[in-house]
């Protein structure tokens, strides 16, 4: 049974540093997500379904809907290394497919060197 | 009666997104956000303001008194007993902490509390609040 149609990407954002000694980790989740959001014309409310993987501090998704002050219906953190986020993508559009959440947040991250 | 007793406290996690907080610790003041956007108290501190997501969030001294909000004694499986807490500060915001310097039995939701700042193991100072 496919799923083609049922959920569409609708924002993206690349975090325009490199090197962000001057930020925590959990900083910058909340600044990409911030960045697609406003790409997608959308708000913080709008969001009731978020992924994310081993990059995220404390607990995962729970510690990151606390620190974004997100009211969810929908959280998944599969990790497999760098590919997670690929996984991340699935899984989100099958939540939508499903009715799990309607707006679903992906934090892409690849570790940042904090030097 | 059931006297607090300090207890080894295990170095918080300092990054550039809250290393004014606990500088300002370090100090004996305790530190909260606002948000200039849409003026909410925040805490723990972040960068961007977890209600309306603006990066215009500023330190703010609070006053340092609050009340309980919650609490719990842990007992078992610790080699100190200690009060964990919900404490609601005046500002409006609610911290997770321990109560101190107090008879553990005592500790009642709706107390009212007043900070104080306990070391840890290598790193800065703590807030944490006792009965006032």
């Amino acid at each position: 049974m496919s799923i083609k149609g049922k959920a569409c990407i609708v924002g993206a954002y690349e975090h325009p540093t490199r090197k962000a000694g001057d930020k925590s980790v959990a900083q910058l989740h909340a600044e990409v997500a911030k960045g697609a959001l406003e790409d997608a014309g959308l708000a913080k409310q709008d969001v009731d379904g978020y992924f994310c993987a081993g990059d995220a501090p404390g607990l995962g998704p729970l510690s990151m809907a606390h620190y974004l002050g997100l009211s969810l219906r929908h959280m998944a953190s599969t990790d497999t290394g760098g590919s997670s986020y690929l996984i991340h993508v699935a899984h989100a559009a099958q939540a939508i497919a499903a009715g799990k959440c309607n707006v679903a947040q992906e934090n892409d991250f690849c570790e940042f060197s904090q030097e | 009666m059931n006297p607090s007793q300090d207890r080894k406290i295990p170095a918080p996690a300092v990054n550039p997104e809250n290393q004014p907080y606990f500088d300002a610790a370090a100090e004996g003041k305790l530190l909260i956000k606002k948000c200039i956007s849409c003026g909410e108290f925040h805490h723990y501190p972040r960068a961007l303001c977890p209600f309306c997501f603006s990066d215009q969030t500023e330190w703010r001294d609070a006053k340092g008194t609050g009340s309980i909000y919650t609490h719990s004694v842990l007992r078992r499986g610790v080699p100190v007993p200690y009060c964990i807490a919900y404490v609601t500060l005046d500002e409006g915001v609610n911290v997770l902490t321990n109560i101190v310097d107090c008879d553990l039995d005592a500790v009642k939701i709706g107390m009212k509390v007043r900070v104080v700042f306990k070391p840890t193991d290598g790193g800065p100072p703590v807030p944490m609040f006792t009965p006032v």
